[in-house]
């Protein structure tokens, strides 16, 4: 029982982190373009 | 023995290390108002702030003081990532604090206190916050130059030679392109650390057989290893104290609430946090499961002279070349990013708050930014000279939670009346403040003193730690009720 919650808990802490890295870096790079537009231009709140 | 080589592993630090640098470097261009240089002009949205607060909160003194956890304490050590996850998973879904907070457009906490309690209370918060702070990131560099030496084979007298690199590096690109290059490198800084950390991990776990080390932990530890509130392990008094750091740390800290404050919404900041939770499991879970293996590996008596040596000296010894190159690029990452948060955090509370009477916000924002960089600068040569001279005695994380406490406790008490209780005012934030601070820092010297060391022993930190938060909301009920009673007097 304890075996199997560890498991699962260390499992599933190690696949969120995979993810999250994977997610962060792809739309993490477009927030850092966008958050540039918008101080080179600070008219256009939307940064496009 | 190490596997770190320099022709393989060495060009991946060094690409690693210009890269991140020159990205850092090259955003200084966009620095023209005090707002961009402290806060990124609040324009930080919800990924590029979740790769900030996760890289700012995981550095390699934390990777060192949570392994420890897991070779002293197994799988029970992951416990204070879980009060963190949850403090923060709550503060950012119902907007505790923070939503006030961000809502003042403030760049720092005793900012908000000047509004409700005034300048005093602002001028006393903002000297207790860089005290408490920079006591905290005091140790970090030596534990960064310890686990650099042991994974790449320096000879500990060069500790002080590599400190010293690191930190110029950091400190250039802080001092040059402020919050945006720390947010850019940051981002960098995320990916890289990740990509190091889960190679690193599931390599460790294939190597060695995830059943074999959960049997070596029942072996070695026993039943403890897997329950925090087993007797004698990790301790009511302890999770009681790990569940008040949490919350206080993320209504307070001021690296963690930058990002809220740097974020482009009060939604935002609240969903930063959301989307950031579960990565304090992930601070914690990563480095106990090194702490775990370390214990498999070198036994429970480990031919190491110090504990916090294990991890590091397990990774240089296992970790095949190429690979130990991306991981030492990764938690180079993992320090740079934390360093130049804290760097740039501590620097703007002294702007803002300490030095508020004598600039009185009316300096331009060239000068302003100037003496960021100033402060900034010092901050470096002052955790030059700590972490060389200050002996750290007992568990790390232990030194880490009690230095934090000289301003967790009160500011957090503080900052929770400033928002809910009408009836409080400056005569209860000073108390809080003073009890706040003067137990953690009385703490922290008595347990230097040979005549009480005993003593303060025999007490231990998870008590003091609790009573601080304690005693300091009773400071700020009583100073508040007799200031209200001698008024109506």
């Amino acid at each position: 029982m304890t075996f199997w919650f560890w498991t699962c808990f260390v499992g599933a802490i190690i696949l969120w982190y995979i993810l999250v890295t994977v997610l962060v870096g792809l739309r993490g790079a477009r927030s850092i373009q966008k958050m540039f537009d918008q101080l080179k231009n600070p008219k256009n709140p939307n940064g496009t | 023995m190490t596997n770190f080589n320099w022709f393989v592993d060495g060009p991946i630090v060094l690409l690693y290390l210009i890269g991140t640098i020159s990205a850092g470097l090259w955003v200084r261009r966009y620095i023209q108002k005090l707002d961009d240089f402290l806060v990124a002009g609040r324009k930080v949205d919800l990924y590029l702030g979740i790769a900030s607060l996760s890289a700012t909160e995981f550095g390699i003194a934390t990777c060192m003081a949570n392994a420890e956890l897991g070779f002293k304490y197994g799988f029970a050590g992951i416990t204070p990532g879980i009060a963190l996850t949850l403090a923060m998973l709550l503060v950012g879904y119902t907007g505790f604090c923070i939503k006030p907070l961000r809502m003042r457009n403030v760049i720092t906490i005793p900012e908000l206190f000047d509004s409700v309690f005034g300048e005093k209370v602002r001028w006393a918060s903002g000297v207790v916050i860089v005290l408490g702070g920079l006591l905290n990131m005091g140790v970090f560099l030596r534990q960064a130059g310890d686990f650099l030496a042991v994974v790449c084979g320096f000879d500990l007298s060069y500790l002080e030679i590599i400190m010293t690199i690191i930190l110029a590096g950091i400190a250039l690109y802080t001092i040059l392109g402020g919050m945006l290059a720390v947010l850019v490198t940051d981002y960098l800084q995320f990916v890289v650390m990740g990509i190091g950390l889960i190679s690193v991990v599931l390599l460790l776990i294939s190597k060695f057989g995830w059943t074999e080390l959960y049997l070596s932990l029942e072996q070695n530890i026993g039943d403890r290893a897997f329950n925090p509130f087993h007797d004698g392990t990790y301790g009511l008094d302890r999770i009681a104290l790990d569940l008040l750091t949490a919350f206080a740390s993320v209504l307070t800290w001021q690296t963690m609430i930058t990002r809220v404050l740097a974020a482009k919404d009060v939604k935002t900041g609240q969903r930063i946090y959301q989307g950031t939770s579960p990565f304090f499991l992930v601070r914690f879970t990563i480095p106990v499961i090194l702490g775990v293996v370390a214990l498999h590996y070198f036994g429970p008596d480990p031919n190491v002279t110090n504990v916090k040596l294990a991890m590091p000296g397990l990774l240089a010894a296992v970790v095949p070349v190429g690979l130990l190159g991306i991981l030492v690029a990764a938690m180079l990452a993992a320090d740079m990013s934390t360093n130049s948060s804290y760097m740039i955090a501590w620097s703007s509370v002294i702007y803002n708050d300490i030095m508020k009477p004598i600039h009185q916000g009316m300096w331009s924002n060239a000068k302003s930014i100037r003496w960021n960089r100033v402060l900034i600068a010092l901050i470096g040569v002052f955790l030059l000279l700590y972490g060389l001279w200050y002996p750290l005695k007992g568990d790390l994380w232990v030194y880490m939670q009690v230095t934090g406490t000289v301003y967790l406790a009160s500011m957090s008490v503080i900052l929770i009346a400033a928002c809910y209780w009408k009836a409080a005012n400056n005569w209860g934030a000073i108390a809080a403040i003073v009890v706040g601070s003067v137990i953690p820092v009385g703490y922290l010297i008595l347990q230097q003193l040979e005549s009480t060391q005993g003593l303060v022993l025999s007490v231990g930190p998870y008590k003091v730690g609790s009573a601080t938060y304690l005693i300091t909301a009773i400071a700020m009920v009583v100073g508040s009720m007799m200031k209200n009673k001698f008024q109506r007097k």
